[in-house]
């Protein structure tokens, strides 16, 4: 595989560049761009700490946006990994529950902004095993697919990936 | 016996914040009115000066939930109550949305509410009740130019949804009410043939008005709506479940 994108979460990036599953860089030419946002650590204060992460998102993916429908071909996919607990709601973690509600609408908009040009955005909620992703390996190959260039009609979605733990539940 | 409603509401004097408070003290309860522009209010307060009590206040200072707690319990006691209606709407495809902007959203739309309801928390918790209501918006499903106010009652969804499961076994619940197009004066200085597409696409045929959402909000305060609690409900006329433009 040979595509190029963006992880500027460092150990997100090594860990899906070990699995070889994906080829990781930073090049402005990239056609992914995937985050694993968490709140700032700069503020104690839950709703600042969101609000500080989730505009460090929208600066980012913006700008790869930018750069993506300038392109004489429009090539772009955002892919936005967020704890599934999170999503859900965690009595346990506000910061990261408001973060993730940010995220999902704000993965919408994005979504229906950009799907004219074919650009998508997609969020992929994961489980947490000892404070990291789990089940990393399907979480890369579902976003090797998110990321693949052949694919412009997964738009908008979220897409859990915690072995069903979410049936049964009301999803956000 | 009812138990009585003392309210703290924001953004009350704006047309869905001063249909709330109107058909709050319809219903007996005292409120605790806060917005920017305090004119409406001082009429309010003047019209009830004994269950309504007018303070103004900028949603994006620290202090204010504090402050409105503090009034709340001297004029009324303890408060029973948060609904937050307070909201700032500005429209930018996302290619054009100054980040600086796209903060201010957040900050007005979401820190802001945030802080009130860790400010009136406290006061709920001792008292082993309490409803806090949000004034979202369909928007949180996402909303085509408006990335930021999106993102921030996305927060707020998520956040009731915590909270909520943090406080349930306390007697407090936490929801979100996510109003569609709602006839509003900000709404009818659209051009009119964005609002006769925007109302062609609701099912039940009409823009929403303040008093549906006064009466959700009036349901959801009851101690009848104990049971519902980390929801977002949808005030939208179906538009939510339809076609979109």
């Amino acid at each position: 595989m040979n595509r190029v994108i963006i992880v500027p979460d460092a150990d997100l990036r090594a860990s899906l560049a070990e699995r070889g599953l994906v080829t990781v860089d930073r090049s402005e030419a990239s056609g992914g761009l995937i985050l694993r946002p968490r709140p700032s650590q700069e503020t104690h204060d839950s709703w600042s700490a969101a609000a500080q992460a989730t505009e460090e998102v929208f600066r980012a993916a913006q700008a790869f946006m930018a750069s993506a429908t300038s392109r004489a071909t429009p090539a772009g996919h955002l892919v936005i990994l967020i704890p599934a607990d999170h999503a859900m709601g965690d009595p346990e973690d506000l910061a990261g529950s408001i973060l993730a509600g940010t995220l999902i609408s704000l993965v919408r908009t994005f979504a229906l902004e950009f799907r004219k040009p074919g650009l998508t955005a997609n969020c992929v909620f994961f489980d947490v095993s000892n404070g990291d992703i789990d089940g990393l390996d399907t979480i890369a190959e579902l976003v090797s697919m998110l990321t693949s260039q052949t694919q412009p009609l997964i738009n908008g979605q979220e897409i859990f990936a915690s072995g069903g733990r979410d049936s049964g539940r009301r999803r956000p | 016996m009812t138990r009585p409603v003392i309210a703290i509401v924001t953004g009350a004097a704006g047309a869905i914040g001063a249909a709330i408070v109107e058909r709050l003290l319809i219903e007996g309860a005292r409120v605790v009115a806060t917005d920017l522009d305090p004119g409406p209010l001082d009429a309010a307060a003047a019209a009830a000066p004994d269950r309504v009590a007018a303070v103004q206040g900028d949603i994006t200072d620290p202090a204010l939930g504090s402050q409105l707690v503090g009034v709340a319990i001297q004029r009324f006691g303890a408060p029973t109550a948060l609904i937050g209606c307070s909201g700032w709407l500005r429209d930018a495809r996302i290619q054009n949305m100054e980040p600086e902007l796209f903060r201010r959203l957040l900050d007005i739309n979401m820190v802001g509410p945030g802080r009130l309801m860790a400010a009136i928390l406290p006061a709920l918790r001792e008292q082993g009740y309490g409803r806090i209501i949000s004034i979202a918006s369909r928007a949180w499903l996402g909303n085509f130019g408006s990335s930021g106010y999106s993102a921030a009652k996305g927060g707020l969804v998520g956040a009731s949804r915590s909270l909520a499961l943090a406080h349930a076994a306390r007697g407090i619940t936490v929801n979100c009410i996510a109003p569609g197009f709602i006839d509003t004066p900000m709404a009818r200085s659209m051009p009119q043939d964005i609002v006769r597409r925007v109302v062609d696409a609701i099912p039940v045929g009409r823009a929403g008005t303040t008093d549906d959402v006064a009466a959700l909000v009036s349901f959801l305060l009851s101690e009848a709506s104990g049971y519902i609690t980390g929801q977002t409900i949808l005030c939208c006329g179906g538009r939510s479940i339809s076609n979109p433009i």
